[in-house]
């Protein structure tokens, strides 16, 4: 008996290992609940370190790409909007700095919507109106606390990166407005050789305003635009439409004529080579939703329209969200010829920017609009550089 | 009889053992669900204050004209609606726990002199006290998180001029 509780006993240091086992398995839960403190710890400031340097990439290359010009000014002006951001990281406690900031300058290669296609340099070189696009990327370096326990490098660097173009603006807000102002000349084509404008601009200068609502009694030149009246003698011309039929060719109720402004919304489709059936509608119905449209733009500038004595026209720098700058169709006016038998002949689209404010006052005050450029509606063309329709927007 | 004694002794050090590791055990889990919880909570703040910010760079923004730079009551209302609830007006859900709107700060900034000392030339929106509450501690953040946006908005004057209201 006593043999046998001897050889108990002596089985006893096998037990006593087991002590050992709890605080193994501890040490290996241990081991675990680092990694998911450095989960937490060190994942979370990634984190909030990749949503701090995305906000700041985004705001930079918004920044920078309103204040592209064409010019070398624009770049340098591009560079300090981005340095001159007071947004910080980790926690909102470091400065973007120029070590971990870059600003690069995209050249598109094509005409992209998005930029994608876009050459990018940190010392772009003349000509600077082949920059269209603007790439922010911010490398803040995270230091890491736990996470370097399991092989990790003590920093991480978290990237963000955002791209903003100057995007060519085919369609602005979908259709197009209910207003068509003459061409001064059709755009030369291979029908049209001869009296036309090989610029693409239906004979008008950038920059310069013309008409989009004649009124009844032109009085000679006088009551005319100043593009109209200035540059182009054919516009002194027998109204032969009457009433409100001058310019607007949409729905006549009050109510649509508010749809058809405010939201360009169309209720057939519009072609090169349609004639416009001009309609009735209330100048000040008019008026009204024209007022109402161009209150939405957050840029409320009154440019001034450029003199064609000064060519070539240079744009106005707007900047806004499109409520403005509209696409209308232009029109062969009432005049005839061998291209255009017929009179109101869509010769194509173009943009315009709307002044602030329109009114009915003195009966044959004619409605004016600054023109922009050919639009590139339906068709190809307008990379940065080139008349056209515009927007800055993230692409990236 | 020496067994019984050993018996005893066993089971008093997995008691110790037990004791010692629930103690290191609850710490680190509080700890992660703490350090967790209050980045989850900040993230969902620099969200916030980001859309706030992009929203009050483009709101109208109208004043007197007048050479001082208010910030309008209904501006700062609906840009601290957009930081905490998402919407320009008051919702049901905040994006963080008990965050009020007061709790946002925004401020218009100018630049200019005369009249044009009016026009707002960027926006600084932040949430100026918050208290991050982990259930085992809380954390307070003080003016941050902090994002400054240039003003890109419309901006009108009851004074007239080019750009009265």
């Amino acid at each position: 008996m006593k043999a046998l509780e001897a050889k108990l006993i002596r089985r006893l240091p096998a037990k006593k290992g087991q002590r050992g086992f709890t605080l193994a398995v501890t040490a290996a839960g241990l081991f675990m609940l680092v990694g998911m403190l450095g989960l937490a710890v060190d994942v979370g400031r990634i984190y909030i370190v990749k949503s701090e340097g995305q906000a700041y990439a985004d705001l930079g290359a918004i920044t920078a790409a309103r204040a592209l010009d064409g010019k070398s000014t624009g770049i340098t002006a591009a560079r300090t909007a981005v340095s001159n951001s007071t947004n910080k990281w980790l926690f909102g406690t470091k400065s973007f700095t120029d070590g971990i900031r870059t600003v690069e300058f995209g050249t598109k290669t094509s005409n992209s919507l998005t930029c994608s296609g876009a050459t990018y340099t940190a010392s772009p070189s003349s000509p600077y109106t082949n920059y269209g696009c603007v790439r922010v990327t911010v490398t803040p370096a995270v230091d890491m606390s736990f996470m370097p326990i399991f092989g990790t490098s003590y920093t991480q660097t978290v990237t963000s990166q955002a791209v903003a173009g100057v995007i060519p603006e085919s369609f602005p807000l979908g259709g197009y407005m209910p207003f068509t102002p003459f061409a001064h000349m059709p755009n030369c084509s291979l029908t049209v050789t001869t009296g036309c404008d090989s610029t693409g601009n239906y004979g008008m200068l950038i920059g310069e305003e013309y008409g989009f609502r004649w009124p009844g009694n032109l009085n000679g030149q006088g009551n005319a635009c100043e593009g109209d009246r200035v540059s182009w003698p054919a516009y002194n011309f027998s109204d032969t439409v009457s009433g409100s039929t001058r310019g607007y060719f949409e729905l006549q109720a009050a109510s649509a004529i508010g749809d058809a402004i405010l939201g360009a919304i169309q209720t057939q489709p519009l072609s090169v080579g349609d004639v416009l059936n001009m309609t009735n509608g209330s100048k000040q119905a008019e008026a009204n939703a024209l007022n109402l449209r161009t209150s939405y733009d957050i840029d409320q500038t009154n440019y001034v329209a450029v003199t064609p004595s000064t060519p070539p026209g240079v744009a106005p720098g707007y900047y806004g969200n499109n409520m403005r700058e509209v696409v209308m169709p232009v029109n062969s006016g009432p005049f005839t010829s061998a291209a255009y038998p017929t009179p109101y002949t869509v010769l194509g689209f173009a943009s315009f920017l709307l002044y602030t404010n329109y009114t009915t006052g003195g009966g044959n005050q004619p409605w004016c609009a600054i023109y922009m450029g050919s639009s590139t509606a339906g068709g190809t063309g307008g990379v940065f550089g080139v008349a056209g329709a515009f927007v800055v927007r993230l692409t990236q | 009889m020496r067994t019984p004694v050993k018996r005893k002794s066993r089971r008093g050090s997995a008691m110790v053992e037990f004791a010692l590791c629930a103690t290191v055990l609850t710490t680190a889990f509080t700890g992660v669900f703490r350090f967790g919880y209050e980045m989850y909570v900040y993230n969902e703040l620099v969200s916030g204050v980001r859309e706030g910010a992009r929203y009050a760079s483009l709101a109208g923004v109208s004043n007197a004209g007048d050479g001082t730079c208010p910030t309008p009551s209904a501006y700062a209302t609906a840009v601290q609606n957009m930081v905490v609830y998402g919407t320009t007006s008051t919702g049901t859900t905040t994006i963080a726990p008990n965050l009020t709107p007061s709790q946002v700060s925004v401020t218009v900034a100018c630049a200019g002199t005369g009249n044009a000392a009016s026009v707002p030339t960027s926006v600084t929106v932040k949430v100026s006290s918050y208290a991050i509450d982990a259930v085992v501690a809380s954390w307070t953040v003080t003016n941050k998180p902090v994002m400054t946006i240039p003003y890109f908005g419309k901006y009108c004057s009851t004074n007239g001029g080019l750009n009265a209201c």
